[in-house]
C-alpha cells in the first residue's frame, strides 16, 4: 500500500488521524539522520584497511562488498578507542560499552561487577536534537543479541540506562506500522484514551518520586522519562519522504534459530529503512549479536564460533581466512542496508544521502582484545556535509573525536563527547 | 552460634572474594574477616522491579491470565548470574511501551471477569475495584490519594467513552503503576511489605489472600507463613529458576554448536534444561532436601533423547522419568548436558569456562577478567587433546597466575565433550581427566574426573556456604554488603545445623535481619 497524498489528506480531515505522525508531509526541511551499525570481535586489519590512490578509494578484500557504494563511503583507518584504556571491564565489555559513549563503565572498583556504560551514547545525544519531533525518539534493533549484560548493550539513554534492542522484526514492524489504516474516528478516540491512561501512569510515578532517592530515584526518573516519551509520541508530527510506503510485514522466523541470522538482519533492515523514509524516527541502531559474539557462520563453511575463532593466533592462516570471510559477510550486510536506504528517493537525492550511517566494532583485533585500529566506516554523507569517497588514515585519533564529528555532521554543535580527557574536538578532514 | 560467629575462618566465603594478585603462585590470602554484628544497621534495600517471570506469575495470580505477556518484553538485565538485581534493572522506552500494550490487553479481559466482581455497571464499581483488585494489585490497600487519582482517570475517559472502557482504563493504569511494577518499601517495613517480600522470594509472585489478610491484622508470623508457602507448587518454580540461573544455563537454547558434530543439539537443548529443572527441584523438595545431592546424587531425570546422549538404556519416549545413574558416568548437576554444553565452546570443550563455573558459582569467588593487553592465542582443536592446547596457559608465567585457578578444575571434566557426551578418546588420544583445585578453601586438592570432583563439592563446607550466599543474592536481588555479614552467617549456620537441608535454608533466610529490616 502506498501512502498517497490522498490517503493522508483524508486522514487529516476533521482532525481524525489514523496515522498521527503523518500529519505534515511533503517535506522541505533538511532532515538529518544517524544510524549506528555494529558487528563484533575486531577485524583482520591488514585485510580491512582500504587505500587512497590517485584514482580514489580502493576497497580492501573485507570491504569489497561495498564497491557499489564507494562514492558514499568515508573509511577511517587507525582510529583508537582510547577511553577504553581506562576504567573497569574486560576487553569486550569495555569495547562495546565505550564504542558509542566514549566514557568509562560503571562497576565495582575491583572490576568484579560491571554494570553499564557511564554515559549516554552518541545516538541518544543526537536524538536529543534531531529525534524530538518524530514518533520514536530512536529505534534500537538487534539480531540475535546474546543476553542482557554490559557485553550486549551499546545504546544508552544516560549513565547506566541501557536501551534494549528489539530483536523481532515483526514486533518492530507492529510498533512502527501497526496503526496504519483503520477508522480515523476510532483512532482519534483511542488516542485520547491512551493519553488519559498515560497521564494516570505518569501521575503515579510522580507521586512516588519524593519517597525514593539515590540509585532508585535515577531508575524511577528514567522510567518516568520513558512514559513521557510515549505521551509525546501521541503528539508527534513526521516529515515523510516521497518514497514512504507501508512495507510488507516481515516473515515469521524463529528468533533463536542460528540459521536465520542473515534473514533476520535483512528483515530488520527493511523495517529500519522504511521507518527512516516515513520519518517515524531519525535515529537508529542495528546490532548484530553481541560483543564476544559466538555466532557460528555455518553458511560460510565455518564450524568454530566467531569469538573462539577471533582468539586464534595471527599465524593461524586458515583461521585468519575464516575471520576475513566473516567480516566480509558483515560488509555485505552493511552494503544491504546502504542499498536499501539509497533506493529510497528523498528530495533531490536519497534517504541515504541525508543520513549518516556509522559501522563500528568493539575491538581492533580479537586475540589481544586491542582497542587500537578499530575499524570504522562512515556512509551517507549526512546531506553533503561529509566529503565521501575517501579513505583517511587518522593516525591513531581518539574515537571520541570521531563521535564529536558524527554529532556535528547531523547538526549538533558539540565540541566534546564522552570523557573529555580523551577528546580534542572534531576529527579534522572529514568535511 | 556466638562461637561460630566469632570464628574468622567461617567468614571467608561470604565476602565477595576477588582472586587478587593473580601472578603469585601461592594461594591469595582471604580478605579481612568482618565480625558479624546484627546490631549493625540493616542495609538499604533497593527498589525492585518485577522480573519478567514475576510479572507473568503476578498477572496469573491476580487476573487468572496464564498467557505469559512478558514474552514480548525485552529480557531482564543480568548481574552476577541473576536476572533480578535491582541495581541493573531499568525501564527503557521499549519496556514502558511493552508494559502499556500488556496492560491494555490484560485490562480488556479483566472486566468483566471473575477476578473482579461488578455485575451492575454503576458508581459502586469503582470503590469495589479499589478494595478488591486494587488491594491485590498494589499488594496493600489503596491510599486516599491513589483512589482520587485513579478516579480522575476514570472520569476523564468516561467523559468520552463507555463505562467498561473507563473501568478498563483504570485497570490499565494500575497495571502500569510503579506500585504494581515495583516493590516499593518503607522503613521500617510494613506488614504488607513483608508479605510481598515473602511472596516474591518464595513464590516469585504476589501474596495470596491469606497472606494479605494476615498482613492486615499483623504482626505477620513470617516463619509460619514461609513454611506454609514453601509447600505450595509456586515455590517449586522459584527453586527451578534459581538453579537454572545459578548454573548459568538459561541461555542454552540460544547457544550455537557446530552443526556437523552436533546436529541434534537444538532439539536436545530444551530437554537438557528440563532435566536440570526437574533434578534441582527434586534435590530441594524430595525427602530431607539434602543440598549435597545437587552434586553427588546418582539420580537424574531423562527422556529418550537425553538417555541417548547419556548412553542410558531402557528409556523410551518424550516423557521424563527418574533414573538411577549408579553405574554410569553421571553424577549430580556437574555432569548434566545443560551445564557441560553451556560452559563449553561450539566445537570443543573449555577447561577455562568450566573452571570458571566452579569457582564463580560454587565457590563464590570472582575470577578477574582477562587483562586487555595479553595476547590469548589458541590453537585449532583438530589435533591433540584439549589439555595439550591449554598447556601454555599454565606454563606461561603471564597466564599462569589466573589460569591455574581455572583450567586445572576444568581439566577434570574433559571426559565430557562440548555437549556433554561421555568420551575417553579425543583425536585418537586417551583423555586425561585429572585435575586440581587451588586456592579454593576446603575444596583444595587433586582429583581424577567428574565423579571425584562432584564428591568433593558435596563434601565441601565452603561450597555449601557459598550456595547459601547465592540464595541470599537471589532472594534479595543484590550483592551482599558488609552489613549483611551477620544475616548471611546466621542463614549459613542454620543451613549447616539442619544437615544442609535446602528448605531449612530458605526458611532461615526469611528469619534474617536482611529480610525483616530495612534501613531508611
Amino acid at each position: 500500500m502506498r501512502l498517497s497524498r490522498r490517503t493522508l489528506v483524508r486522514s487529516a480531515a476533521g482532525a481524525a488521524i489514523a496515522l498521527p505522525w503523518l500529519e505534515a508531509f511533503g517535506q522541505t526541511t533538511a532532515v538529518k539522520r544517524l544510524v549506528l551499525f555494529f558487528s563484533a570481535n575486531g577485524t583482520v586489519y591488514s585485510r580491512w584497511e582500504p587505500a587512497q590512490t590517485a584514482a580514489g578509494l580502493r576497497l580492501s578484500p573485507i570491504l569489497a562488498p561495498l564497491e557499489p557504494h564507494k562514492a558514499k563511503l568515508l573509511v577511517l583507518g587507525n582510529v583508537d578507542v582510547k577511553s577504553a584504556q581506562y576504567g573497569v571491564g574486560d576487553g569486550h565489555g569495555k569495547g562495546i560499552g565505550h564504542l558509542w559513549t566514549g566514557t568509562e563503565l560503571w562497576g565495582d572498583p575491583s572490576g568484579a561487577n560491571v554494570w553499564w556504560a557511564g554515559g549516554p551514547s552518541v545516538d541518544q545525544v543526537a536524538a536529543d536534537a534531531i529525534g524530538r519531533s518524530t514518533p520514536l525518539r530512536s529505534l534500537e534493533l538487534g539480531i540475535q543479541v546474546q543476553a542482557a549484560k554490559v557485553w550486549d548493550r551499546m545504546s544508552y539513554r544516560g549513565p547506566a540506562q541501557p536501551l534494549p534492542p528489539e530483536l523481532d522484526p515483526r514486533a518492530a514492524f507492529e510498533r512502527l506500522f501497526g496503526s496504519f489504516g483503520g477508522d480515523p474516528l476510532a483512532a482519534q478516540k483511542r488516542r485520547a484514551r491512551k493519553k488519559s491512561v498515560l497521564d494516570g501512569v505518569r501521575a503515579e510515578l510522580v507521586a512516588l518520586q519524593p519517597s525514593v532517592s539515590g540509585d532508585d530515584r535515577l531508575r524511577l526518573d528514567a522510567h518516568l522519562t520513558s512514559v513521557r516519551e510515549l505521551e509525546q509520541r501521541l503528539d508527534s508530527a513526521s516529515v515523510p519522504a516521497s518514497s514512504c510506503v507501508l512495507p510488507p510485514k516481515p516473515d515469521p522466523l524463529v528468533l533463536t534459530d542460528p540459521t536465520v541470522f542473515e534473514q533476520l538482519g535483512r528483515s530488520q533492515m527493511d523495517v529500519l529503512a522504511m521507518a527512516l523514509a516515513c520519518d517515524l524516527t531519525r535515529v537508529a541502531s542495528l546490532q548484530y549479536s553481541s560483543s564476544t559474539s559466538g555466532v557460528v557462520f555455518r553458511w560460510l563453511g565455518i564450524s568454530v564460533d566467531h569469538h573462539e575463532l577471533s582468539h586464534r593466533a595471527d599465524a593461524d592462516l586458515p583461521a585468519q581466512a575464516q575471520l576475513e570471510a566473516i567480516h566480509r559477510w558483515y560488509a555485505a550486510q552493511f552494503a544491504y542496508l546502504l542499498a536499501r536506504l539509497d533506493a529510497l528517493p528523498e528530495g533531490a537525492g536519497t534517504v541515504l544521502d541525508h543520513s549518516l550511517v556509522v559501522w563500528g566494532n568493539e575491538l581492533g583485533k580479537g586475540n589481544n582484545h586491542s582497542h587500537t585500529e578499530v575499524p570504522f566506516v562512515l556512509a551517507g554523507g549526512s546531506g553533503g556535509v561529509l566529503n565521501t569517497g575517501r579513505f583517511i588514515d587518522t593516525a591513531h585519533a581518539a574515537h571520541n573525536d570521531l563521535l564529536v564529528s558524527c554529532l556535528n555532521a547531523v547538526g549538533v554543535p558539540a565540541t566534546n563527547f564522552g570523557n573529555p580527557a580523551h577528546c580534542t574536538g572534531p576529527l579534522p578532514g572529514l568535511t | 552460634m556466638a562461637d561460630d560467629s566469632a570464628h574468622p575462618m567461617r567468614l571467608r566465603f561470604f565476602m565477595l572474594f576477588i582472586v587478587a594478585g593473580c601472578n603469585r603462585t601461592a594461594p591469595p590470602s582471604p580478605p579481612e574477616p568482618v565480625t558479624p554484628a546484627c546490631s549493625r544497621p540493616a542495609p538499604p534495600a533497593p527498589l525492585r522491579r518485577l522480573t519478567r517471570a514475576e510479572y507473568d506469575a503476578t498477572v496469573r495470580d491476580l487476573l487468572g491470565d496464564a498467557s505469559h505477556p512478558s514474552a514480548a518484553f525485552p529480557p531482564d538485565e543480568e548481574s552476577q548470574g541473576f536476572d533480578n538485581f535491582a541495581r541493573t534493572q531499568s525501564v527503557s522506552p521499549l519496556l514502558a511501551e511493552d508494559y502499556g500494550a500488556a496492560a491494555e490487553a490484560l485490562a480488556a479481559t479483566a472486566y468483566p471477569s471473575a477476578a473482579f466482581d461488578c455485575d451492575a455497571p454503576d458508581e459502586t464499581c469503582l470503590p469495589k475495584l479499589f478494595t478488591t483488585l486494587g488491594r491485590r494489585a498494589f499488594r496493600r490497600p489503596l491510599t486516599a490519594d491513589e483512589r482520587e487519582r485513579l478516579g480522575a482517570v476514570f472520569a476523564a475517559v468516561r467523559a468520552q467513552d463507555d463505562f467498561p472502557t473507563a473501568l478498563r482504563s483504570v485497570i490499565a493504569v494500575m497495571l502500569q503503576s510503579p506500585q504494581f511494577l515495583y516493590r516499593f518499601e518503607s522503613a521500617p517495613l510494613t506488614d504488607y511489605e513483608l508479605a510481598s517480600r515473602l511472596s516474591y522470594f518464595l513464590w516469585g509472585s504476589m501474596p495470596d489472600d491469606a497472606l494479605l489478610d494476615a498482613a492486615a491484622t499483623g504482626p505477620l508470623d513470617v516463619g509460619a507463613q514461609a513454611r506454609r508457602m514453601l509447600a505450595d507448587p509456586r515455590a517449586r518454580e522459584v527453586v527451578r529458576r534459581f538453579h537454572l540461573q545459578l548454573l548459568g544455563v538459561t541461555h542454552l537454547t540460544d547457544k550455537a554448536k557446530d552443526p556437523a558434530q552436533f546436529p541434534d543439539f537444538a532439539t536436545l537443548a530444551p530437554q537438557m534444561l528440563e532435566e536440570t529443572a526437574r533434578f534441582t527441584e527434586w534435590t530441594v523438595f524430595d525427602g530431607d532436601g539434602d543440598a549435597r545431592r545437587l552434586f553427588n546424587a546418582r539420580t537424574t531425570f531423562v527422556n529418550a533423547p537425553l538417555a541417548g546422549l547419556y548412553a542410558l538404556s531402557g528409556v523410551d519416549g518424550a516423557a521424563f522419568v527418574k533414573v538411577d545413574t549408579d553405574l554410569t558416568a553421571r553424577i549430580g548437576v556437574l555432569t548434566h548436558g545443560s551445564v557441560l554444553s553451556t560452559w563449553a565452546k561450539a566445537d570443543q570443550t573449555s577447561p577455562v569456562l568450566r573452571g570458571k563455573l566452579v569457582r564463580e558459582r560454587f565457590l563464590c569467588q570472582t575470577p578477574r577478567p582477562p587483562p586487555g593487553n595479553v595476547v590469548a592465542m589458541l590453537g585449532s582443536p583438530a589435533t591433540g587433546t584439549t589439555r595439550d592446547r591449554f598447556a601454555a596457559h599454565v606454563t606461561s608465567p603471564d597466564c599462569r597466575g589466573c589460569h591455574q585457578l581455572l583450567d586445572p578444575i576444568g581439566f577434570g571434566l574433559e571426559k565430557y565433550g562440548p555437549i556433554g557426551a561421555y568420551r575417553t578418546i579425543e583425536n585418537l588420544q586417551k583423555v586425561d581427566a585429572t585435575g586440581e583445585v587451588i586456592a579454593g578453601g576446603d575444596l583444595d586438592g587433586a582429583f581424577d574426573g567428574a565423579i571425584a570432583l562432584s564428591d568433593k563439592l558435596a563434601a565441601s563446607r565452603d561450597v555449601k556456604r557459598c550456595l547459601a550466599l547465592q540464595w541470599f543474592r537471589f532472594a534479595f536481588g543484590r550483592a551482599e554488603t558488609a552489613d549483611d555479614a551477620c544475616s548471611i552467617e546466621n542463614a549459613q549456620t542454620a543451613f549447616e545445623q539442619s544437615g544442609w537441608n535446602s528448605r531449612e535454608l530458605l526458611i532461615a533466610l526469611t528469619q534474617t535481619d536482611a529480610f525483616r529490616r530495612r534501613a531508611r
